[in-house]
């Protein structure tokens, strides 16, 4: 009866300050831009909220002494507004901003040659969740690279998926200042296409000496527990070729609680980009500003066939259409089956599921 | 009619004594008391005592078999001896009383007094040459009156004598070490030591020994020294009282002896306290001490005044044991069975010893018997054990044999915690212990040692690792001043891990350690006032780095391989013992240490003043074997005193400077089960570690109550700490991972025993405080900003209660509190994303802590019955681990929860843990 009892249980910890620090997420590549800058400041751990850096001065440098300016485009999103501009290979970069009377820089960073993504390709694949009574179901992406010439090389996969979904149900009619009045397009917020960016950091150190290719080295695993797969999936592969040090700080990112409900865990740290206050070297700045050689490779899957997706799906409510007056507008019905129903409005339009019904250019059915 | 006269008569407690000195007029058996009922209504002891006085008798017996009744005699005119009878009959004890007045009172027997009055006659003077001549009377299961007498009354002698003897067990014949020999006179303690011998210069005349030994009971000898010669003591161990528990070691050591900052623990204290799964456990039971912690349960390894736990070592009969834990570190890797005591010195480690900064923890193995043969195990819900002894030669030669092992993992499928239900364990450890005296100037001592364990822990990490491990000594008297022991160790640790946590990148990796040791340890005797102890050792390392094996083969990932590493440790060691007075003494001690890092190895050198790194590497040199690459000498000191106040009070003061040329190589909280062990070499300095320790001593009401107090101030230089998020499993070029630094640690401790009776136990209470500084002007080789952080196990308080009670004979009660603060933590102080993935950001080390913990614990023990003639003795326990089911936390960690942060406690043993275990040995009580 060893650890029969070996237990978990919530606990608050009396933790009696917080610091607020400047956090910087940058990038360069030799792609097209535009390339953003997106500064923020550290929370609180009970109330978790992304608070922007508004009105810095963001500029990206080369070595060579030229500069460009990015600008605010949305509540501390930085941009580069001239498109044409490009990193090159084998020129070095570096990010510098002002902010609040304090100068805050990363070092010069050489923009490495990219190595090309050679292939992306799924498999079907089961996996055990323990919190859910069944397996789940969904494609393991997988990626092959050659040609990899450097002896040692660092890898960063950022991933961008895109999925199209459909709603619940149809709008066939409103209910607007106690009436029932029909949509007039029905399928108006019926299909959506939704992009996020893969909050996974996947990343390998190559070395040359074993072999010059990666070969079916797994990155993203899609299942049957959300709408992803729904209708048809598209992952957008961008492979970087990195510095050493920004490899170290993504590997500790993608660490840092690997083993914290362990018995055995290492002394956890505060993890150090390679950005740093000019005038204050003590003042912690975290995040990093990444350069690399970079190459794309967009790839489309649909749902897997016979497949039962197990996500939390919206129920007509029929009786709910004698009492309309109480739902919080917009007020939508559909007719189903069995008659008139509503549902909550995320259940008829699927923008409210953060979807777009403008469909993605580089989209294909 | 009383008599009132004998001026003569002495203290009370050289009564025993008196029998021998004074001539007294004969009573016989035939004596009468008059008027007995004067002496009615007074408690049997101080009865004892008037009667004592008042009629020149002197009574022997065994305080322990007659209670501390009411005497009623109603003066019927018999003789005394039917009276004794008559009020002794309860207890079933006979009287008898021979012809000098001495009463004798025995269970069951009665002796022929007249036998003994000539026995007297022969022996009182009977001297035979430089032998020993035991002048005990042995009844079946007593001893009583204790002379002897040291060499030839006829020698002419002038100056000091040399008296060596050997302390032993007068029933089993087994060697006692850790025996204290006091001398009344001189005010002088030693001890016997791991071969039960001891030596001491001393010059003619009459002296009051008074033994005592963690096993058995205070027994007193007047010795009377002629000329050199041996002199060998029987001590009766555990008939005494059964379950008695003596604590620690004794009493005169406390006060009187030159140690200082010293534990000792009995085999028998192991057995009653309460335990995990009821699987006794040494290293556990020396947590309860002041100024020894964990950083929790299932971490390896201990942490004695401030020092991490590779600061430690742990010697089975000489064997360095490298891994110390079964099962994550909940069980002890020796069999409890087979120790005989363990003590640990956490400052003022003798010259002998180098190479570890904080403690030096010696684990007796018991003596085979040498007389009979014997056999004893138990089993409890993990393991089983067993253990046979016996004579190799009859009084000349034995061996013990001591197993244990798991014998079923079926315990774990109850468990509701799925990565414990899907675990398998499985461990096993074994004790050879091999003991012959060629003759008397020469023993041999062989001791074999064998652990394993195999655990696969949810199929996420499958741990293999094992001891071995070999001694040889030899010890050779060249004459009564001079011996010599000589020493050939072998150990060897290895491990491997094969780690599926990340089931992308699943690996193995695997380490190993050979230590191969020479020593030689002189001990001379100069006279009474001074003692050498002098000699060298040798130590031999070679480590197999090991490699790091990607599992997952379709990547195509490099195995890494570390390499092998040697190196050589050499010590020459002067111990000095001084008695400048009988109640000042000095230790002094020095030790040199020569230490090389040996070839091969490739060497990176790196930029100076950098961040050493891949990018800083300058020059590369290739060594060749055995070539040598860095070497490192350096001196370390010994001192101490002590100062006797008076009878009972002692203050002792202590430095003490050492070295440390090995580490190891795991950066977690808890010590993991797998981690490596390192040496020090062209990049990597030596440990070095000073100690300050001042302590005052007291034992009071008779004796039966000590007190101390030890406060010590410690300073680590060269620490070893690793590099935030530094990645040792990958890590080819170990100094590219790690910072030195420095550790400061005070403290005071706080311990009163009470040593005897019915109750007995201890109560410590220990401040202290440990802190760690890595401040460097580079940046990044700073930890903590370079600000000074708490250690990962700093507790600054810890108060543990340990109480033993006797309920009654056969059936006896153990319980021990724990309490101590919680140990640090660091917390995040904010939170933030990079891309997508939510990131905590921490900033002081350790600044916080975890709960306090505490725990209660208690057992049960019943003995079989104590019939003589029986096949097997058995013994119950049944024991209680957090009687209170207080969820102790062991860590606090936080997850991210559908974007909430949320933060969670576990704890290891949250509900009261009860086990069952029974213990046997074949035949009766005695056999024990």
């Amino acid at each position: 009866m060893i650890f029969n009892n070996s237990c978990i249980e919530e606990f608050t910890p009396d933790i009696n300050k917080y610091d607020y620090n400047l956090v910087v997420e940058g990038q360069i590549t030799n792609l097209s831009g535009p390339y953003t800058v997106k500064l923020s400041q550290t929370s609180p751990l009970d109330s978790v909220i992304l608070k922007p850096v508004k009105k810095a001065q963001v500029v990206i440098e080369d070595d060579s002494g030229n500069t460009i300016t990015l600008t605010e485009s949305k509540d501390g999103l930085y941009s580069t507004l001239n498109s044409d501009f490009k990193g090159t290979v084998g020129r070095k970069y570096r990010l510098k901003i002002n902010y609040n009377n304090n100068s805050y820089s990363s070092n010069f960073i050489t923009l490495k040659e990219p190595v090309e993504i050679q292939d992306i390709y799924t498999e079907v694949e089961k996996r055990d969740i323990n919190v859910y009574p069944y397996e789940s179901y969904g494609y393991e992406f997988f990626i092959d690279s050659e040609d990899i010439t450097a002896d040692t090389s660092y890898l960063y996969w950022e991933m961008t998926e895109t999925y199209k979904f459909n709603s619940e149900f149809p709008i066939d009619f409103i209910y607007i200042s106690d009436s029932i009045m029909p949509y007039p397009n029905p399928m108006e917020f019926y299909t959506c296409w939704k992009t996020n960016l893969v909050p996974e950091i996947v990343i390998h150190k190559h070395i040359k000496q074993t072999s010059n290719n990666i070969k079916k080295l797994p990155l993203y695993y899609v299942d049957n527990l959300s709408r992803k797969l729904t209708i048809r999936y598209s992952l957008l592969v961008k492979q970087l070729n990195i510095d050493a040090e920004t490899y170290l700080f993504l590997n500790r990112i993608a660490n840092q609680d690997n083993n914290n409900q362990s018995l055995y865990t290492t002394q956890p740290y505060q993890i150090k980009g390679n950005m740093y206050n000019i005038n204050d070297e003590n003042e912690q700045v975290l995040g990093s500003f990444i350069v690399g050689g970079a190459s794309e490779k967009r790839i489309f899957v649909d749902r897997p066939i016979g497949t039962i997706f197990h996500y939390r799906h919206c129920s007509p409510d029929y009786e709910g259409v004698s009492h309309l007056n109480t739902f919080q507008p917009p007020v939508y019905l559909s007719s189903e089956d069995l008659g008139l129903a509503t549902a909550n409005a995320i259940c008829f339009d699927c923008r409210l599921r953060g979807g777009s019904t403008k469909k993605p250019d580089f989209w294909t059915d | 009619m009383i008599f009132k006269i004998n001026k003569l008569i002495p203290q009370f407690i050289f009564l025993i004594l008196t029998v021998f000195v004074f001539n007294f007029t004969s009573f016989g058996q035939k004596i009468k008391i008059n008027n007995i009922e004067k002496y009615n209504n007074l408690k049997w002891e101080d009865w004892v005592l008037k009667i004592e006085k008042d009629y020149k008798l002197n009574f022997y017996y065994n305080p322990d078999s007659i209670p501390n009744f009411t005497v009623i005699i109603k003066n019927d005119s018999t003789l005394f001896k039917n009276q004794l009878n008559q009020i002794l009959q309860p207890f079933k004890i006979k009287a008898s009383i021979d012809q000098k007045g001495n009463v004798f009172l025995l269970k069951n027997h009665e002796i022929k007094t007249n036998i003994f009055s000539s026995f007297y006659k022969k022996e009182k003077y009977s001297t035979d040459n430089n032998n020993s001549v035991g002048k005990y009377l042995i009844t079946k299961n007593e001893i009583i009156t204790k002379t002897k007498i040291v060499g030839d009354k006829n020698k002419k002698v002038t100056g000091d004598l040399t008296v060596t003897g050997v302390v032993k067990d007068f029933y089993k014949k087994t060697i006692i070490s850790g025996a204290t020999i006091f001398i009344s006179e001189l005010n002088k303690a030693l001890y016997s030591d791991e071969n039960g011998e001891f030596s001491i210069n001393i010059k003619k005349g009459e002296y009051i020994f008074i033994l005592e030994s963690p096993e058995s009971r205070q027994e007193k000898y007047k010795v009377t020294i002629y000329s050199s010669g041996r002199l060998d003591f029987y001590l009766e161990t555990n008939l005494i009282s059964i379950d008695e528990v003596v604590i620690s070691s004794n009493q005169y050591h406390n006060v009187k002896s030159n140690q200082m900052g010293f534990e000792n623990i009995s085999a028998k204290l192991i057995e009653i306290i309460p335990s995990v799964l009821g699987e006794r456990d040494i290293i556990k039971v020396s947590l309860l001490l002041p100024g020894i912690q964990s950083v929790g349960e299932g971490s390896a390894g201990i942490n004695v005044r401030g020092s991490p736990a590779d600061q430690n070592i742990f010697y089975l009969n000489h064997i360095p044991i490298y891994n110390t834990s079964h099962f994550f570190g909940f069980f002890t890797s020796v069999n409890s069975d087979a120790i005989d005591n363990l003590t640990i010195y956490k400052s003022n480690i003798p010259a002998e010893y180098g190479g570890k900064l904080s403690s030096v923890i010696n684990i007796n193995a018991k003596t085979g018997d040498l007389k009979k043969f014997k056999a004893s195990g138990g089993i409890n819900p993990i393991t089983g054990r067993l253990m046979i002894e016996g004579p190799l030669k009859k009084d000349k030669g034995s061996f013990l044999i001591a197993a244990r092992s798991t014998y079923s993992d079926w315990i774990l499928k109850f468990i509701q915690n799925e990565d414990i239900s899907n675990s398998k364990i499985k461990f096993a450890d074994g004790i050879v212990n091999i003991s012959y005296e060629i003759n008397q100037n020469n023993h041999l001592k062989l001791t074999g040692y064998y652990s394993f364990d195999k655990v696969n822990f949810a199929e996420r990490n499958k741990y293999d690792y094992q001891n071995k491990g070999l001694s040889f000594s030899l010890k050779h008297f060249f004459n009564k001043k001079l011996k010599t022991e000589f020493f050939i160790i072998h150990s060897e640790y290895s491990s491997t891990d094969e780690n599926y946590e990340d089931p992308s990148y699943p690996f193995k990796q695997n380490f190993k350690i050979n230590h191969d040791e020479l020593k030689i340890k002189n001990s001379y005797n100069i006279n009474s006032d001074h003692l050498l102890v002098f000699g060298f050792n040798s130590i031999y390392y070679t480590l197999d780095k090991g490699s790091y094996i990607p599992l997952n083969l379709q990547l195509h990932l490099p195995q890494i391989n570390f390499g092998i590493s040697k190196a050589l440790e050499n010590g020459i060691f002067l111990n000095h013992e001084w008695n400048i007075s009988p109640s000042i003494s000095l230790l002094t001690g020095v030790r040199y240490n020569i230490y090389s890092k040996l070839g091969p190895e490739k060497v990176f050198k790196y930029e100076k003043n950098s961040v050493i790194n891949e990018s800083s590497i300058i020059d590369t040199v290739n060594y060749s074997n055995n070539k040598i690459i860095k070497t490192y000498q350096n001196p370390d000191i010994r001192i101490s005193g002590k100062y006797i106040i008076n009878e009972d009070f002692s203050v002792k003061v202590g430095y003490n400077s050492i070295h440390q040329y090995t580490y190891m190589l795991s950066n977690t909280i808890a010590i993991s089960p797998f981690y490596k062990w390192q040496l020090s070499d062209y990049h990597i300095k030596p440990m070095s570690g000073q100690q300050l320790t001042v302590g005052f001593y007291s034992n009071f009401l008779n004796n039966n109550y000590e007190f101390s107090f030890e406060t010590y101030y410690k300073k680590i230089k060269n620490l070893i700490q690793f590099k935030d998020g530094a990645n040792i499993t990958f890590n080819k070029y170990i100094e590219t991972d790690i910072l030195q630094g420095d550790l400061d640690s005070y403290g005071f401790e706080f311990m009163l025993k009470k040593k005897f009776g019915k109750l007995n136990g201890w109560i410590n209470y220990t401040f202290s405080n440990a802190q760690n500084i890595v401040k460097n002007p580079i940046l990044e080789n700073n930890i903590n900003y370079g600000l000074p952080y708490n250690a990962d196990y700093d507790k600054p308080h810890a108060f543990n209660l340990v109480a033993n009670y006797e309920i009654v004979k056969r059936f006896s009660a153990s319980a021990n509190f724990v309490y101590s603060t919680g140990r640090p933590i660091t917390y995040p102080t904010g939170v933030y994303y990079y891309s997508g993935v939510r990131v905590f950001n921490y900033t002081k080390r350790n600044e916080y802590r975890i709960p306090d913990y505490v725990r209660l614990d208690i057992s049960f023990k019943i003995e079989g019955n104590l019939r003589s003639k029986k096949l097997i003795h058995g013994t119950w326990i049944f024991s209680v681990y957090n009687l209170l089911g207080r969820n102790n936390a062991y860590a606090i960690f936080f997850k991210n929860e559908n974007g909430l942060i949320k933060s969670y406690k576990l704890s290891i043993f949250a509900n009261p843990v009860v086990s069952l275990s029974y213990n046997f040995n074949l035949g009766n009580y005695e056999n024990k």
